[in-house]
């Protein structure tokens, strides 16, 4: 083990799990945009757009993360859309990611019941006012498992990005190994880099699921 | 040429069909290798010592959180390199595969263990039931409802997983498809041969996992 070249490498690996964050954090947070929308969708019933939902659920879900990111890679610049493989990459995992929330979220909302939207009628409760202050804190605190239990899968889905072109943790490690035959060094960066960002990402969850089931209580 | 022609010809569906009988290959060893122990892992998780119990915590989530492909470069290198084993790629994916199945299928069958109230081991107790016949008669029936179609669920997840071993270079469809894409792009006649080619991919993938997903769904509401 060469230490000089792991001081070397720190500023190298720093960069790539700077990527590795922001792509999991944009990932996560396009995941929910659109899994709240296709679950609402769902659990409303809205006619066409709602089997167009369920369709999209069954294709996310049974087909590798691997093949829809080369889909969106190749497949965006055929009809135009001219996209960087950051951009993709954060593209693929709202696709895949937004099929497992839309389920989270929706089994969330079905578990609240009738009895309380008719409850928060007879208070007078508007429809947004039931849905901000009765519907969603019930469901949320019923979905938070199933929700960070994603996230964590996301965080995970982020690591197969080199597959096109994006610089992250993989990727480095991969040249600095091909360029300069350093596996020893590059693979210890690689598992330090990922438990800085998995170790806190883990606890944090854990205890953010504590205080939530707590507050059910 | 069309597109579909050109990618029946020179072999390349061969070849495809060869890919997609290693992927389901790999995934069903290894789903059947996680399922074994998993059910082992699960006793581990739901056992009443609480060292044990934490140790079993503390593997599922490190193998939940882990990446998967991380582990795979780790194993295959530190296998042959530092400890001198000889070990293939195949191997490697599915020991890997099976420490990650294992944790999560560990994790379903204690779920299911603790959902079985303790009225019912009382119950068989009261009866005379010994420790095997409870276990027999009443845990066990009960306990496969629960844990099927969890199990099934686990294979379409295995298979999607494998796709990761092509970063090993296991010829399995993902591997296979990237080689057809990228004799193709030498030829420079088919400049849609990637969208071809993955799209081809994506409906394999889609047609082995989705029968098991429905039918998993259809198992969990006639047995609920």
């Amino acid at each position: 083990m060469n230490w000089d070249l792991l001081a070397t490498y720190t500023p190298m690996y720093a960069d790539a799990l700077w990527v590795v964050v922001q792509l999991g954090f944009w990932g996560v947070f396009g995941s929910l945009i659109l899994g709240a929308l296709v679950a609402l969708v769902r659990h409303w019933k809205v006619p066409v757009v709602d089997r167009i939902a369920g369709g999209y659920i069954e294709v996310a879900r049974n087909t590798p993360s691997m093949v829809q990111l080369y889909f969106l890679y190749f497949g965006l610049p055929l009809i135009g859309v001219k996209a960087s493989g950051f951009a993709c990459a954060i593209a693929g995992l709202t696709f895949l990611g937004g099929a497992y929330m839309a389920e989270a979220i929706r089994s969330g909302l079905e578990a609240v019941r009738e009895g309380q939207y008719r409850a928060a009628a007879s208070l007078g409760l508007s429809q947004t006012q039931t849905m901000r202050l009765v519907v969603l804190p019930q469901a949320l605190a019923v979905a938070l498992p199933a929700i960070t239990a994603n996230v964590i899968f996301l965080i995970k889905e982020t690591s197969i990005v080199s597959i096109i072109a994006v610089v992250d943790l993989m990727a480095l490690t991969q040249n600095l190994i091909g360029m300069f035959y350093t596996s020893n060094e590059a693979y210890l960066m690689l598992v330090i880099s990922y438990l800085v960002l998995l170790l806190p990402v883990s606890i944090g969850l854990r205890a953010l699921e504590r205080r939530f089931r707590r507050g059910i209580a | 040429m069309g597109s579909l022609e050109w990618l029946l010809n020179w072999g390349n569906g061969e070849q495809l069909l060869k890919g997609i009988g290693y992927t389901l290959l790999i995934a069903l060893i290894s789903s059947a290798l996680s399922i074994v122990l998993g059910i082992g892992f699960g006793f581990v998780l739901a056992s009443k010592n609480r060292w044990l119990r934490g140790f079993g915590r503390g593997y599922l989530e490190f193998v939940r959180i882990a990446p998967i492909v991380v582990l795979l470069y780790l194993l295959y290198y530190f296998a042959s390199a530092e400890l001198g084993w000889n070990i293939t790629n195949v191997t490697t994916a599915i020991v890997i595969f099976t420490l990650w199945g294992a944790g999560e299928f560990g994790d379903i069958v204690r779920g299911a263990l603790s959902s079985i109230p303790a009225h019912q081991y009382e119950s068989g107790r009261t009866l005379g039931l010994s420790n095997a016949q409870l276990y027999r008669l009443v845990i066990i029936p009960q306990s496969v409802r629960r844990i099927t179609p969890a199990a099934i669920n686990l294979i379409t997840r295995m298979i999607k997983t494998t796709s990761l071993c092509s970063f090993i270079s296991v010829a399995e469809t993902m591997t296979i498809g990237r080689q057809i894409i990228s004799v193709a792009n030498q030829s420079f006649h088919h400049p849609e041969a990637p969208l071809v080619v993955y799209s081809v991919v994506m409906v394999a993938y889609f047609l082995m996992c989705w029968p098991l997903a429905k039918a998993a769904r259809k198992l969990e509401s006639s047995w609920g």
